[in-house]
């Protein structure tokens, strides 16, 4: 009996193998498998993930790394260490902290609100731009008004005047941006759906009889989702890029509080005597954001159908 | 032409209209008493309800939204922002009066950019695949990712601190002479335009592999036409149509740029003005600001459109 099925089960393992079949054997892939495959041959991108990694590594279990806290360890006799201090090796600000642990704790508010900003704009954007692209008529008409207001304005200065409005709090900050951010999703997607919504692939799912938010979110959605993902990428670069410009303005959080614009804002003071205080924050915003954009533009190359062989 | 012109005009109006209404919508929720915010400029002593009632009458803050915004629309035609209820001066003419300086930051960045970026994509194009093009390309993604004020404060203690080549704030002065006003400029300028020649470095590079691939550049070199006439009067002409469109749109984000930009370096224009407006809660300031910087943002797309126009004389004016 054993035997048997020993047999079974060899002349199955048999039949699979496409060299005894003597076809010319293709290789199986799904779409998932071709696009990470393309991902990893994109060199920035990997080097992106791979900084990007490190840094919400290193940013999330940050009392391993350091054993200051950013705010509370004042120490003011050692005030504006230089680089290479020890105990301290990227220095101490004007008030005797740690600039390493205000780093790594920095990060985390800057790396979430990029991350927060970035859903919330993409979920927004996306569902009314969904509904504009399906629906059309005065609703499309209604929305795309809406954000064609929103996107007259130049960016930074609409949500210098949110901020004003609001009052300084990161929390502020993640809600202006995401205030001035949904449209261009909204925009985007909307032009994708409208690409979509003629398919012959759609009109088979209204005849089956499927209601409109199925074949919305579930039928025309996925396949417009590769530019939208690319975009949200990118946007979380882009977020921590404003999100700093709008701290370093001094229209966010409270200045004791650690984040790279906050510290950068208090470095001008001491450009002369402690340059070092505006280099390290500017590095940590600049290899974010430049990882954020490798990853993005590695994605945009990787999702591409035109680019499949 | 001109008919598309007025009606490119014509058309403008309704935006406008729709940008005030939301920078006056998003003042009137702002928390916080502008009557008593202006009494307290003025006076240190408590607040009796008779003088209360008469600045709350004299600011219209007694009527009702609409008529609010209609009256604040009337005036605003007329030129008449309102007065700051700090200084108490007039704001389009305070506003009016900085920006020259922020016209001439953003238009002295904006010629940086172009002067790097469209040699430089070029020449990415021509060499394809070259070590110029790779070390165009990754300079262009670099620059992209730093923060321009960041980018300003390093160029600071660099050239100005460490180097002392170049001054570190304020505008030249032109009784001094043209050089001490482009001197002041250098920074600044170079702070603000580095990340939009990024972008226009890698738009001119594909733009321009496209345009040398076309049929009319491989009949301009059978003629035995010279490499770089090819190159600069056939190919490059059309390759900048697609760059004068995204101009327009980045001259907002250099406008927003400024803003930040002139923090940076104590340059007196109205980037600082609005930011020392919103330190000081001085909503007519911060709403006169935005609404003028937001027009000017859209005069410039209207020019460029325009403009697009006559570069690309496939675009007819009559159609729609």
């Amino acid at each position: 009996m054993s035997e048997v099925t020993k047999k079974i089960q060899e002349h199955e393992t048999e039949t699979i193998d496409p060299g005894i079949i003597g076809e010319e054997s293709l290789p199986i892939s799904s779409m998932w498998k071709d696009i990470l495959r393309r991902f990893r041959h994109n060199r920035l991108a990997v080097i992106g993930v791979f900084i990007m990694t490190i840094t919400i590594f290193m940013c999330i279990s940050a009392p391993l790394f350091t054993k200051f806290d950013p705010v509370l360890d004042m120490q003011l006799m050692n005030r504006l260490l230089p680089v290479g201090s020890p105990e301290h090796i990227l220095g101490t600000d004007d008030l005797g902290r740690d600039i390493f642990s205000r780093i790594l704790y920095g990060g985390r508010v800057s790396l979430l609100t990029g991350l927060i900003v970035s859903i919330f704009t993409m979920i927004i954007g996306v569902f009314i731009g969904c509904i504009s692209g399906y629906f059309g008529g005065w609703l499309d008409n209604f929305f795309m008004r809406i954000v064609d207001i929103f996107l007259a304005f130049p960016f930074l200065v609409l949500a210098i005047a949110i901020m004003a409005a609001l009052g300084p709090s990161q929390k502020n900050i993640i809600l202006t941006l995401v205030i001035v951010g949904w449209p261009s999703f909204a925009r985007l997607t909307r032009g994708q759906i409208l690409s979509l919504k003629e398919k012959e692939y759609i009109e088979a799912s209204k005849a089956s009889g499927f209601s409109h938010a199925r074949i919305m979110f579930f039928h025309i959605l996925p396949n417009a989702l590769a530019p939208i993902i690319v975009m949200a990428t990118l946007r979380i670069g882009g977020t921590i890029m404003s999100a700093a410009s709008l701290n370093f303005l001094g229209l966010g959080v409270d200045s004791s509080l650690p984040e790279w614009g906050v510290m950068l804002n208090q470095a001008r003071d001491y450009m002369t005597s402690a340059p070092h205080l505006s280099i390290f924050p500017g590095v940590a915003i600049s290899l974010s954001v430049l990882s954020m954009n490798w990853i993005g533009d590695g994605l945009r190359d990787a999702l591409d159908p035109r680019m499949r062989k | 032409m001109t008919k598309y012109i007025i009606k490119r005009l014509l058309q403008t109006i309704p935006t406008l209209l729709a940008i005030s209404f939301l920078v006056f919508s998003i003042l009137y929720i702002t928390p916080g008493d502008p009557v008593l915010l202006m009494l307290a400029a003025s006076e240190t002593s408590t607040v009796d309800p008779a003088s209360y009632a008469a600045v709350q009458k004299d600011l219209g803050l007694d009527k009702p939204f609409f008529v609010r915004y209609v009256d604040f629309i009337s005036k605003a035609v007329q030129g008449d922002l309102g007065r700051s209820y700090i200084t108490n001066q007039k704001i389009f003419p305070t506003v009016m009066e900085r920006m020259p300086a922020t016209l001439q930051l953003t238009f002295s960045a904006l010629l940086i950019a172009l002067l790097i970026s469209i040699p430089l994509g070029v020449l990415a194009a021509i060499k394809q695949g070259s070590i110029w093009d790779n070390i165009a390309t990754f300079l262009a993604t670099i620059s992209v990712s730093l923060p321009g004020f960041w980018f300003g404060m390093l160029l600071i203690i660099f050239f100005a601190l460490n180097l002392r080549l170049l001054p570190s704030f304020g505008m030249g002065d032109i009784d001094k002479g043209i050089g001490d006003v482009i001197r002041h400029l250098i920074l600044p300028a170079t702070a603000l335009g580095t990340s939009l020649a990024a972008m226009l470095t890698r738009m001119t590079r594909s733009s321009m592999i496209e345009v040398l691939n076309q049929d009319y550049v491989t009949v301009a070199r059978s003629k035995g036409l010279k490499e770089r006439t090819v190159i600069y009067i056939h190919a490059l002409k059309n390759a900048l149509i697609p760059i004068i469109t995204v101009l327009g749109a980045q001259f907002g984000s250099l406008l927003g740029g400024a803003i930040v930009t002139e923090t940076i370096f104590a340059w007196p224009g109205v980037g600082r003005l609005a930011v020392n407006a919103i330190g000081k809660r001085d909503f007519p300031m911060i709403q006169g600001n935005t609404l003028i910087i937001c027009t000017g943002f859209i005069m410039v797309n209207l020019i460029v459109d325009i403009l697009y126009g006559v570069l690309d004389p496939r675009i007819s004016f009559t159609e729609k």
